[in-house]
């Protein structure tokens, strides 16, 4: 039988009719017009495939020659990712950097006798995992691990076995040397040395644009961090509290001298905490902070001139807004000056101060403060605040006091240094800033007077226990219900203390928080932020001031006397004295 | 052209040389490639999967002489019961079957376990070629003319969709709408129904499982889930582009030797083949492919009776389709289906189903006047 061909016809044409008009002759039968009909559906489809089979064709040709790129493009990246720069605090103490590591792997199709191998390699690697090998050896795998981490004398005698199947592999590993303490700031990279999370991937950002100095100073202070770390992490065990952060910043150029979100992880194994842990609270996760927002309220009501510093505000009837009621849970019921509104934290009177300026000056006022947007620095973890969708009176009473407003904790710590160091608003940086930049939101006479009000708060008000002898704290306490779903849960707080010292001229600012701390016997059956942040912010002080090099300083000539380091002399009668007796 | 059946004498078998030999030759090609493919796979080993391929591929081969020793009366009259059978075999699935891999696919028949679905492609394809042999040319295009075979396509699709095998169903529901078209369907209602299935789209999104969603917008962009669900298409990719002009050589291939590529025996075997042996390689592969492909068309063209054309055309149309569907999906123009590339994918029910059916083209292009009731 001949093989036919499929005779040519030109597409458009009838190919029904060409085929049928030769067949159907021979066959003369109805039936084969059927077959006719196939056969140009046959062509059809030849020609489809034909088609499709060119575009497979010419892919192959792109796959294979035109662009081989993935493998070229995926070691590009990860050369350029190799050299990553070392990350340090502001003393040069290493953050991050890299080692090279050495691992052992083998051919083992190529290797006869596993079995003798691994007993050979053992000889000069105490520590292989004998058994293992020997099984990985005997099987035919191309490419077997076998142990890592060689050093570099192991190295070389792995090398004098002289035989090709053995492959040293180089490898360089991201180490973190403070783990857990720096993890929410300096974050971490992949095995692959890809930055994934905090500073790491900020420096991939930082190396997609132009080089990067081999060495990445911040402005953390790993001394200061450990020790607010340390402190955090006994008061979170103390009340029992979920989550805790802390944040201090230079008052004057806005650079972050420690943040700590807890719970955190250990940046050298970042998979083995859950997912929680990685969560930066400081500057990702928003807050209503409640009371440590009335410091804004007053500042706000005092610059804008519309209310004289020594008006009196009536706070013995709740404010009735619409449908809502704004009361003070256990309020002085009387007429508050503006500084008794702050030291005890009166919601009416917040709100009555906030009501007093136009709508739009308090709107404005808060952007200034940068309420409205995500702040700008180096932490890809960083979010916008949640601002009221709607600006009338009951949103603007109740964000007075910090309510229907949600910010950063960061958020927060800023606008708290620009009302106490004179009224200058700074981004934050955690990189040493050269000369700061910062814009005037309030006078520096508002500023003076809210450091009086939040000297205060500390002295004689609900934030006593953040009180430090020589280093004069002011704050602000704020004890917020948390949201839930149609309202707020008055067992869940969430406490913080915004504040800063020394009084007289605040160097740091300072926010400590604790997500659901709990009542203890110690504190009297009270959860309030006075009884665990206050108290957690002056232990912070007292660690980290004498680190910071800030001096100790009294208004009472006598205790200012007794820090005075005793005189040789003095030294000497001392000791003759201990020896009389 | 000799219209006479070559056939041995009376109770003999027929000889392999009466036999359409480039068919045989190219199939059985294929499939040795197949072996050498996956013992190259094996990191140059044939265990665990080239031996198995090889003896396949034996046993594929005397089914398919043997087959091609039938009558071409014989598969007429066993069109209808043969779908019947595996019809049956399909719904056993849904009742009895093994679940493997979360799917429930196998029929466990005490000796063997069997796929019926895969062997639901050609007695489908038979059955329907046997449908329009019978069916009035002025019925074709007649709603009723078209219920019957929508149905006898319909149902076991939607069967094995159930499974849940939507690779297999949508290959299933293309070989028997293949066969549809080749038989004549006016082209309106193809288009009418490509039209249908466009706007159908939102709608069939939603009742996508999450992985099969996830597959498809991975497909539109791998890098979406490089480590996951996009992970098979970029290592695929690596591994052809890595191949270069001229391969790297069998079991030298890196995305095979080290694992990187999943599935790189079965569905993703063209990554490895093209990685080792280069462009030219492929490019050689490819076209073997399509000279079969012809092959078949060819053949299909030349047949009389309408059984055995649209039963070797339908054969060619789901060939094709499956070979499409596989390299377009490994070198990243298809989404990722789990469809075995034909002849040398690791896998016994695909690779003696196809030469089964290459089989039945040789009894029916060695018969061409056998008589066949209408």
């Amino acid at each position: 039988m001949s093989r036919g061909k499929l005779p040519l016809v030109p597409v458009g044409h009838d190919w029904a009719m060409v085929l049928g008009g030769r067949l159907g002759r021979r066959a003369g039968d109805l039936a084969q017009h059927a077959v006719e009909t196939t056969r140009s559906r046959l062509r059809l489809a030849v020609i489809c495939f034909f088609i499709v089979f060119s575009v497979l064709g010419g892919r192959l040709v792109q796959l294979t020659v035109l662009d081989a790129a993935p493998t070229q493009r995926a070691n590009a990246a990860h050369k350029q990712n190799t050299a990553r720069p070392i990350i340090t605090d502001r003393n040069n103490v290493v953050l991050a950097t890299q080692i090279t590591t050495v691992t052992l792997g083998a051919d083992a199709a190529e290797i006869d006798d596993g079995g003798a191998m691994a007993a050979h390699l053992k000889t000069v690697l105490p520590r292989l995992n004998e058994a293992r090998a020997a099984r990985l050896l005997s099987g035919k795998a191309r490419y077997v691990t076998l142990m890592s981490g060689l050093t570099p004398a192991q190295k070389q005698d792995v090398l004098a076995f002289g035989n090709p199947a053995l492959k040293l592999r180089q490898a360089t590993s991201r180490v973190y040397p403070a783990g857990e303490v720096t993890a929410h700031t300096v974050g971490f990279a992949s095995s692959d040395l890809r930055g994934l999370s905090g500073l790491e991937l900020y420096l991939d950002h930082l190396q997609e644009e132009a080089d990067v100095a081999p060495i990445f100073k911040t402005s953390l202070d790993i001394r200061v961090q450990h020790a607010v770390r340390d402190v955090l992490r006994d008061s979170m065990a103390q009340f029992s509290a979920k989550a805790g952060g802390a944040l201090i910043v230079d008052a004057h150029n806005g650079e972050i001298l420690s943040l700590v979100s807890l719970p955190d992880f250990d940046a050298n194994a970042p998979m083995r905490n859950g997912a929680g842990a990685h969560f930066n609270r400081m500057t990702l996760g928003v807050y209503e902070l409640g009371s440590i927002f009335k410091v804004f309220t007053a500042a706000m009501a005092l610059d804008s001139g519309m209310v004289a510093p020594h008006e009196t505000f009536d706070t013995t009837e709740p404010l009735e807004i619409g449908r809502y009621k704004i009361d003070d849970p256990h309020g002085e019921a009387r007429l508050l000056s503006i500084e008794e509104i702050i030291v005890h934290s009166s919601n009416i009177g917040s709100a009555k101060l906030a009501l007093r300026v136009p709508e739009e000056v308090h709107y404005d006022f808060l952007q200034r403060l940068g309420f409205t947007d995500a702040l700008d620095m180096e932490l890809p973890e960083r979010t916008a605040p949640l601002t009221p969708t709607r600006w009338t009176d009951i949103e603007r009473a109740t964000s007075s006091y910090g309510h229907g407003i949600s910010v950063t904790p960061l958020h927060a710590v800023m606008a708290g240094a620009a009302m106490v160091n004179g009224g200058i608003l700074y981004q934050p940086s955690l990189r040493k800033v050269g000369l700061p930049v910062g814009e005037r939101v309030i006078s520096a006479k508002t500023s003076a007077e809210l450091r009086a009000m939040m000297r205060a708060v500390v002295a004689s008000g609900t934030g006593r226990q953040a009180n430090v002898p020589g280093y004069q704290v002011l704050g602000k306490t704020g004890s917020a219900e948390k949201p839930q779903a149609g309202g707020y849960n008055t067992d869940a707080l969430v406490t913080s203390f915004l504040g800063a010292f020394p009084a007289h001229a605040p160097r740091y600012a300072m926010l400590v928080m604790l997500d659901e701390p709990q009542a203890t016997a110690d504190t009297y059956g009270y959860n309030l932020a006075g009884w665990n942040a206050a108290p957690a912010a002056a232990e912070i002080v007292r660690r980290i001031a004498p680190l910071l090099g800030v001096l100790p300083h009294f208004e009472n000539p006598d205790e200012q006397a007794a820090l005075a380091l005793p005189t040789p002399a003095q030294d000497l009668m001392g000791a003759l004295a201990d020896a009389s007796r | 052209m000799s219209y006479q059946a070559r056939s041995g004498r009376f109770g003999q078998m027929v000889s392999l040389n009466q036999l359409h030999a480039p068919l045989m030759v190219i199939s059985t090609l294929l499939g040795l490639i197949g072996v050498m493919v996956l013992y190259s796979v094996a990191g140059g080993d044939f265990s665990p999967w080239a031996w198995q391929h090889a003896v396949r591929l034996a046993v594929g081969f005397l089914l398919m002489y043997a087959i091609a020793n039938l009558d071409l009366r014989t598969l007429f009259n066993f069109a209808y019961p043969i779908f019947g059978v595996i019809f049956l075999l399909l719904v056993a699935v849904e009742i009895f079957g093994n679940t493997n891999m979360g799917a429930q696919r196998w029929l466990d028949l005490g000796f063997v376990t069997v796929q019926p679905s895969e062997f639901m492609r050609f007695a489908l394809i038979m059955a329907l070629a046997r449908y329009y042999h019978t069916l009035h040319r002025n019925d074709v295009s007649q709603p009723f003319g078209l219920l019957v075979p929508l149905a006898m396509i319909g149902v076991p699709s939607l069967l094995v969709l159930g499974q849940p095998d939507l690779g297999t169903a949508l290959m299933l529901a293309a070989s028997g709408l293949g066969v549809v078209f080749l038989a004549g369907v006016s082209i309106r209602y193809f288009i009418g129904g490509i039209i249908a299935a466009i706007a159908a789209v939102p709608v069939a999104w939603n009742y996508l499982l999450d992985y099969q969603r996830e597959r498809v917008l991975v497909f539109l962009d791998p890098e979406r889930d490089p480590l996951g669900a996009g992970y098979h298409i970029i290592q695929s990719k690596i591994g052809i582009g890595s191949g270069g002009l001229f391969g790297k050589g069998l079991a030298q291939g890196t995305q095979s030797q080290l694992k990187f590529l999943p599935e790189r025996h079965t569905d993703f075997i063209f990554a490895i083949y093209a990685e080792e042996l280069g462009f030219f390689g492929s490019l050689l592969l490819i076209l073997l492919f399509a000279l079969l492909i012809f092959l078949i068309f060819n053949i299909a063209s030349q047949m009389r009776h309408r059984f055995s054309q649209l039963t070797i055309a339908g054969f060619g149309f789901a060939l094709s389709i499956y070979v499409i569907v596989n390299l377009a999906m490994v070198m990243g123009l298809a989404p990722v289906v789990g469809v075995p590339l034909p002849f040398i994918s690791y896998g016994g029910t695909s690779l003696m189903t196809f030469m089964a059916g290459i089989g039945v083209i040789l009894a029916m292009e060695r018969q061409p006047m056998a008589d066949l009731p209408k």
